[in-house]
């Protein structure tokens, strides 16, 4: 169990990293993807600790996770037709 | 095969079946919601036009229907509710009652009533292309709202919480103007940050507790007898996502920017209604946490320290500024930090109330300031002195002003005093409250010094050049309506006990 919980953590970990570090907001992506995978992980391990029954919950998530997938891919394709980029720190059209 | 049609398994179906049927009579509301949502939908992909005059008027006739039907069906619940104050009435294991709940799924749906209405003056001047979109987006935002209100597992509360992030994201992309997709790219980007924070934060108190039905007592005794800094950090995972919502000071990036490009009715929309349903759901938690003194302190301490931050970050922040939207969000940083006092305090008497009415009275003079900033396309503060107004446009910028920083003749003076005339009783007998309380007091004197840059521009600095933009706008009426009655609830005096 806690092997399983500790690559959980690792994954959690790998995927902050990414999306404090990384200025392309597909990494960005790639890094939240990291961080819903790593609370499945350990949604699944604690189900089988506490109630099998709430292995469900794993299931929603990538159902969610897929949905929100599509939203970011979805916006990241009309913002680099208009800008020929998708870098993040670049986008600052909007005055800080 | 045996085992799965052996009787026990089909009696717990035949259980379960029985208690999702007598489930649904408490969720008559959001079955209009829903039906409403998917008229709409039906509406959308059965008329070969895409847009049309006719099309917007069954889509807000839809909508308006749906939200009487779901007001109705409230009050009922609320009247079928005992008055005692701190009650709980399951439905089941995964919804829950309670008087506070009900008042703000009201106070939600009257709110969309009102953009309703908005959308209702449109189409009887000129119409909008996007109405139908926009429409089937808020109600689908209110029903993750009504829902996460209604939660009492972490699974529908997540499920419903997405519902109306994702519902906000759409809602906000109404429009698609080159800056908009810049402001919405951040938006959507730490909105999915914040969720998967919030989840991972989820699965620990998952494995502190034991459970994920947070309306058991188990619930908590289990999280109570959990090692304190587990506990520090699966909360504070928890609060990201919560924290994002509500625009309060580590997740308030967005804010600025998704203020600054996106439209004014549907920023409105998104940054007066979802807080509503989130604050209050935080004051249900804080106060089924009342019995466990050691989990209260942690996220009491939590809230304040976060409350703390808003105050003072958003308004000096906000000197700043010169660009009116971003000065309204800053605002709207600052009065989340305002509104948390309240949430903080809930164990104390009258806390629903003084809640309930600073909400009302910042969501309705932030719809005005929307609507008038929509109208005459304002964007920088500078622009209030170039163009010509009307007087009623200037008065209704001056209670604007006036009621977000709390002056006297306005509701926001009245929704202020109560809340800290409230907080107070907590702040006598608790250090770290007495410093909040003085600290949001001496904000509110540093909000005078930038809100009455509006009132100044308009009433001394006009320079009055040609060239205003006159194009009337449908939400100009309600939002001169409201800002009147701004001014009257005056009349009514303190409306605290």
């Amino acid at each position: 169990m806690q092997f399983f919980l500790g690559i959980g953590a690792i994954l959690f970990c790998i995927g902050l990293g990414i999306v404090l570090t990384k200025r392309q907001a597909v990494m960005w992506l790639v890094g939240i993807e990291l961080m819903l995978n790593a609370a499945n992980i350990n949604m699944v391990v604690f189900s089988k600790l506490y109630d099998p029954t709430n292995q469900l919950f794993a299931l929603f998530v990538m159902v969610i996770a897929v949905a929100e997938a599509c939203i970011i891919l979805a916006l990241l394709l009309m913002l680099y037709k208009q800008h020929k980029h998708t870098n993040i720190d670049q986008l600052n059209e909007l005055k800080h | 095969m045996k085992q799965l049609f052996s009787n026990p398994f089909i009696e717990s179906f035949a259980h379960r079946f029985e208690n999702i049927y007598q489930s649904v009579g408490f969720l008559l509301p959001e079955a209009a919601l829903l039906a409403g949502i998917v008229l709409l939908l039906l509406l959308a992909i059965s008329t070969r036009k895409a847009y049309g005059l006719r099309l917007a008027f069954w889509a807000v006739a839809i909508m308006m229907a749906s939200l009487f039907a779901q007001l109705f069906f409230l009050v009922g619940q609320l009247r079928s509710l005992p008055d005692e104050a701190p009650l709980y009435l399951m439905a089941d294991t995964l919804c829950v009652f309670h008087p506070l709940q009900i008042q703000a799924r009201i106070a939600l749906n009257l709110g969309a009533l009102l953009f309703g209405v908005v959308f209702l003056f449109e189409l009887l001047g000129h119409y909008r292309k996007e109405s139908v979109e926009w429409l089937f987006w808020a109600l689908s935002a209110l029903l993750g709202l009504d829902l996460l209100l209604l939660s009492a597992h972490f699974l529908t509360f997540y499920m419903s919480f997405e519902l109306s992030s994702i519902a906000t994201y759409f809602l906000l992309s109404v429009g698609r103007q080159r800056r908009q997709h810049e402001a919405l790219m951040k938006y959507v980007l730490f909105g999915a940050f914040a969720s998967a924070l919030m989840l991972y934060g989820i699965s620990w108190i998952y494995g502190l507790a034991g459970s994920i039905e947070f309306t058991q007592a188990a619930f908590w005794q289990h999280l109570q007898a959990a090692p304190s800094l587990w506990l520090y950090i699966a909360w504070a995972l928890f609060a990201a996502g919560v924290f994002f919502k509500l625009s309060v000071v580590p997740f308030h990036f967005w804010a600025p920017d998704a203020y600054e490009g996106a439209p004014a009715m549907s920023l409105a929309f998104v940054s007066a209604i979802p807080k509503v349903a989130i604050l209050a759901f935080m004051m249900l938690l804080n106060s089924r946490m009342a019995a466990f003194a050691a989990l209260q302190t942690v996220w009491g301490q939590l809230l304040m320290a976060v409350a703390l931050a808003s105050l003072l970050l958003g308004n000096f922040i906000a000197l700043r500024q010169h660009n009116l939207k971003r000065l309204l969000a800053y605002s709207t940083i600052a009065h989340m930090g305002t509104l948390l006092l309240p949430v903080v305090a809930a164990g104390y008497e009258g806390a629903e109330e003084v809640f309930l009415y600073y909400w009302a009275v910042y969501a309705l003079t932030l719809f005005v300031a929307f609507a008038l900033a929509a109208q005459q396309q304002i964007d920088q503060i500078a622009d209030l002195r170039r163009f010509n107004h009307t007087t009623g446009a200037k008065l209704a910028w001056g209670v604007v002003a006036f009621s977000l920083a709390g002056l006297p003749p306005t509701a926001g003076f009245l929704a202020k005093l109560g809340v800290f005339v409230h907080f107070w009783k907590m702040a006598a007998s608790h250090n770290l409250a007495l410093l909040l309380w003085v600290t949001a007091l001496l904000s509110t004197a540093v909000a005078l010094a930038y809100y009455i840059k509006i009132p100044y521009a308009l009433f001394f600095k006009q320079e009055s050049e040609a060239g205003a933009p006159a194009g009337a706008d449908a939400a100009l009426l309600p939002a001169m309506m409201i800002a009147l009655l701004l001014v009257l609830a005056i009349l009514w005096g303190y409306p605290f006990a």
